[in-house]
């Protein structure tokens, strides 16, 4: 059993599903950077009061970047600099190893100055470091290509276990968010009425309050899926392995549920749903960045084969 | 919980501590990553709701003038900034109330809103409280306001 463990973990893989979500990743984190520099929010958020709000960069013990930068509205804009550069070489893989894990850190303390951040922070604060340990630098980055230059190209196949605990991460963040709905309003006794909720929200709504009326047995169907979609996630560990790419191109496995799951994708739709339902929420609430850093996760679900597969056949035609 | 039988109930009650020691070697690495494993994406929703207001005293005419309000396509005073979402996160109350940045928040907000303009000696900031309406239907005002805080121009000092 140690063996087969053991054996499972050590497992190796093209680096293309890695480096795709680093680069989405990378892309969702760069963007919300850029987002906070335009509307002219670096001060207010990483500034200690009374030039910002970040009460955090006062509290004790102080954090690193309080000690190093300070907390006034020019370290601020140091702290947004240092982001901006560390996501453009995570972005890029250059210097991956350094670059990421310095990313990392400056997360880490950019949520010590202000903690009340989304879901979507704590999310990339554990991808982040997860990724930086991860080959995603091996394929379609700066490095892999000074290595190829210099003649010493990455390996083919780089570790497949960063790519494993990311799909948990997922999993256990979709179905945690599903477990942890105690309001009725998100099972039949409440109507299914969550999402209209959400979407009349002042704060989180994109639209006026009762801008939906009218398709209101739509946002109970939204809730109804959103439901379905985050309490099956444990289910997609099951149709990844059903739908596992075999060298020869014949899977076998799980017998006849295997072939249901095979002959019906099921594994495509319940990426199909989550997709659908994250374009719902950039569409009809304000949650910034969420939705995009979730989306920029999904290649974790497509073996690289399946996309190499992709590839060739597109460069193909 | 409350009507399980008592074995069941002290064992419910036990996991939690036991969990909790068994993750306190490991405490310091949440605490310095800011990171957990408990999701709660809008674990509550409907109810009251709240909906912010921004405004400022004119001294000389004596009123107060609405310079911001959560989807008040007529006011929208810093909109850009004001809804960006970590902006955001740092006003708009939680479950539990307003949260530690509402302070430094609307202090923040005085000062800019006093320095940029001489014509004004005071700033409100508020939550008009509201309750969502059934079948998405929208929001009914209730005609309060919670977590009103105010400054005058001894916040430029």
């Amino acid at each position: 059993v140690i063996a087969r463990w053991v054996a499972f973990w050590d497992r190796r893989e093209a680096p293309t599903s890695l480096a795709l979500a680093r680069i989405l990743v990378g892309l969702a984190l760069l963007a919300d950077l850029l987002q906070a520099k335009c509307v002219g929010a670096v001060e207010l958020i990483w500034a200690a009061p009374p030039q910002g709000m970040a009460w955090g960069a006062l509290s004790e013990p102080s954090s690193l970047a309080a000690r190093w930068l300070g907390t006034s509205p020019h370290s601020a804009e140091l702290l947004w600099a240092l982001a901006v550069t560390c996501t453009l070489l995570f972005l890029f893989g250059a210097l991956y190893r350094v670059s990421s894990l310095l990313l990392w850190i400056t997360l880490c303390q950019t949520s010590r100055f202000l903690p009340e951040v989304d879901a979507i922070d704590q999310l990339l604060r554990l991808v982040v470091p997860i990724l930086a340990l991860s080959g995603a630098n091996a394929s379609c980055s700066i490095d892999a290509w000074l290595r190829r230059k210099r003649g010493t190209p990455y390996p083919a196949a780089v570790p497949a276990w960063p790519r494993y605990l990311l799909i948990l991460q997922l999993c256990w963040m979709y179905f945690s968010a599903a477990h942890n709905r105690g309001d009725a309003a998100w099972y039949p006794q409440g109507g299914f009425s969550a999402v209209a909720n959400v979407m009349s929200d002042p704060h989180f709504g994109r639209f006026a309050p009762g801008t939906f009326r009218s398709v209101y047995p739509l946002t109970q169907l939204g809730t109804a899926a959103t439901m379905l979609f985050e309490g099956s996630a444990p289910l997609m560990l099951l149709w990844l392995w059903l739908d596992w790419p075999a060298s020869d191109g014949r899977n076998e496995r799980g017998g006849k549920l295997g072939q249901v799951t095979r002959r019906w994708r099921v594994r495509w739709v319940w990426m199909a749903l989550g997709t659908a339902l994250h374009l719902g929420i950039a569409v009809t609430m304000r949650l910034g960045i969420f939705p995009f850093g979730m989306l920029a996760l999904y290649p974790i679900f497509v073996h690289p084969e399946e996309l190499l597969r992709a590839k060739a056949r597109l460069t193909k035609r | 919980v409350a009507h399980a039988p008592a074995t069941l109930r002290r064992v419910v009650e036990t996991l939690p501590l036991l969990q909790n020691a068994l993750l306190a070697p490991f405490r310091f690495i949440s605490d310095t990553c800011q990171i957990g494993q408990r999701w709660t994406l809008f674990s509550t929703t409907g109810g009251i709701r709240y909906r912010l207001w921004i405004e400022a005293h004119d001294r000389h005419r004596k009123r107060w003038a609405l310079l911001y309000r959560a989807q008040d396509p007529e006011h929208r005073f810093m909109s850009r900034l004001l809804e960006y979402r970590r902006v955001m996160n740092g006003w708009n109350p939680s479950r539990r109330g307003a949260k530690q940045s509402y302070e430094p928040f609307a202090v923040w907000i005085s000062r800019s809103v006093l320095a940029g303009d001489a014509h004004f000696d005071r700033v409100r900031v508020r939550m008009e409280r509201v309750q969502i309406l059934e079948r998405g239907a929208g929001v009914a005002t209730l005609g309060d306001f919670a977590f009103t805080i105010q400054h005058g121009r001894e916040v430029l000092r």
